[in-house]
């Protein structure tokens, strides 16, 4: 049982989607993430399991790889391309309840932004980290965000901004969520951003990439 | 005689898209995996189906420029461009404002991915946008630079706001010197351009003016993707 899922990190990690992809090019005929997670479960191995120590265990070890420098954004994204493709296994897991997520986290790239490939990424990773993920996309206002908030309870929040001009809008949002919901933990990222910026405003974390975010929250 | 204002169409088939500046543009230090590298090429290929490349500029003559105080002035309006760039073109006796765009409908190519559920193509999409805008710009800059030095004069390098510490708002007052809807641009009350993929900047241009190297050491902006740094090929 335990080969299985350490196959199946190996899958996710070095992003071998299924059978018929052709790389890693060592691996070409193999089966991959799809067709092995399709096996565990056959095999009846716990469905959390397969999740935490299979497919989470491979992007947790793509994400230290990304934070050291050895690996690069396409790297994770076909990592996480894999896990995807695994992951179609275990939505029935997810419905019946068999597999609980960490909890959900609210993103969006705040109002006068439109660029959302960072907050994009980070869905992913967190995805990948085992979180809910609910994506209100670009150009979020401070009512989108509270309304997904009472929609989501215990939800965290992650606002992303890439130009200076937008970033200001950081601090509106985040007034207007402390005024509804003080307990709303709030976390915010991009180029612009900084510790210094997050302590500023008061938000509750600043984080220079998803991997050290997933691992923090 | 330079136009006053003159608008480039461009063919992607027609730029030199440099591999190594998209390798650098994701992060790697060296080529990456054989995969990559693939899907790259294949979708190098497939953008330049939905890209319809404008570039363009105003010129403006020594009457209409003024620079002095760490500042330039154009019509009388005054642009804060910061100690790095003010050095680059203080002795400019006339001035480009630069604009180029990929169009909307690249812009939708690459959300098509992410709406799809492949933000890998995505990414690499995007990353592929971002090269090939500044690709055409260097092809404008090059045509312009040729027909200026017929005239004894040369170009400074060229300049964008959010960069070199020229801050990004300035953008609002560079788009004011444009011609209305310049090549279908629009600018944000974010000084965000949609298309996303556009760029627009000065350049100087005079008798006494030169390129020079970047000074990215200068600048404190450690994220700069436009930071130039040494790109090894892997052996």
């Amino acid at each position: 049982m335990l080969d299985i899922l350490e196959k199946l990190a190996k899958l996710v990690e070095a992003g071998k989607i299924d059978k018929n992809s052709p790389f890693p090019p060592a691996l070409k005929g193999q089966d991959g993430a799809d067709e092995l997670t399709a096996q565990a479960v056959e095999m009846g191995i716990n469905p959390q399991e397969i999740l935490n120590d299979g497919l989470i265990k491979g992007m947790n070890t793509i994400g230290e790889k990304f934070s050291r420098g050895e690996a690069y954004i396409p790297n994770m994204l076909i990592s996480a391309k894999a896990m995807n493709a695994a992951m179609v296994h275990l939505e029935p897991f997810f419905k019946g309840g068999n597999i609980q997520s960490k909890g959900t986290v609210i993103l969006g790239t705040v109002q006068g932004d439109l660029h959302d490939i960072g907050k994009n990424l980070v869905a992913l990773i967190l995805q990948g980290a085992g979180w809910k993920i609910v994506d209100l996309g670009t150009d979020v206002t401070a009512d989108k965000f509270i309304k997904a908030i009472h929609e989501n309870q215990n939800a965290l929040v992650g606002m992303s901004a890439l130009l200076t001009t937008t970033m200001v809008n950081m601090e509106g949002i985040l007034k207007t969520i402390r005024t509804n919901t003080p307990n709303t933990k709030v976390y915010i990222g991009g180029a612009p951003v900084s510790q210094a910026y997050a302590d500023s405003i008061g938000a509750d974390g600043y984080f220079a990439d998803p991997f050290t975010f997933a691992k923090s929250i | 005689m330079i136009a006053e204002n003159q608008i480039y169409q461009i063919n992607p088939k027609d730029l030199l898209i440099s591999r190594d500046e998209i390798y650098r543009t994701m992060g790697y230090p060296s080529l990456p995996e054989e995969q990559i590298v693939n899907d790259l090429e294949i979708l190098l290929v497939e953008s330049f189906e939905y890209m319809e490349i404008k570039t363009g500029f105003s010129f403006f003559h020594q009457d209409r420029l003024e620079i002095k105080d760490q500042s330039f002035y154009l019509n009388g309006e005054k642009f804060d461009c910061g100690k790095i760039i003010y050095n680059h073109i203080k002795k400019s006796e006339n001035m480009i404002i630069f604009l180029a765009t990929l169009g909307n409908p690249f812009d939708d190519f690459i959300k098509s991915f992410f709406d799809w559920g492949d933000p890998y193509k995505g990414y690499l999409a995007d990353t592929i946008g971002s090269v090939v805008v500044e690709s055409a710009i260097d092809r404008m800059c090059e045509q312009v630079s040729n027909l200026l030095n017929q005239q004894g004069k040369k170009c400074t390098n060229r300049f964008s706001p959010g960069y070199c510490n020229w801050n990004i708002t300035e953008q609002q007052k560079l788009f004011r010197q444009l011609p209305d809807h310049f090549l279908g641009v629009e600018l944000l009350p974010s000084s965000l351009m949609k298309p996303i993929k556009s760029v627009s900047g000065i350049i100087g241009v005079g008798q006494e003016v030169q390129k020079m190297p970047y000074t990215c050491n200068l600048c404190n902006q450690q994220n700069c993707i436009m930071r130039r740094e040494k790109f090894k090929e892997k052996q």
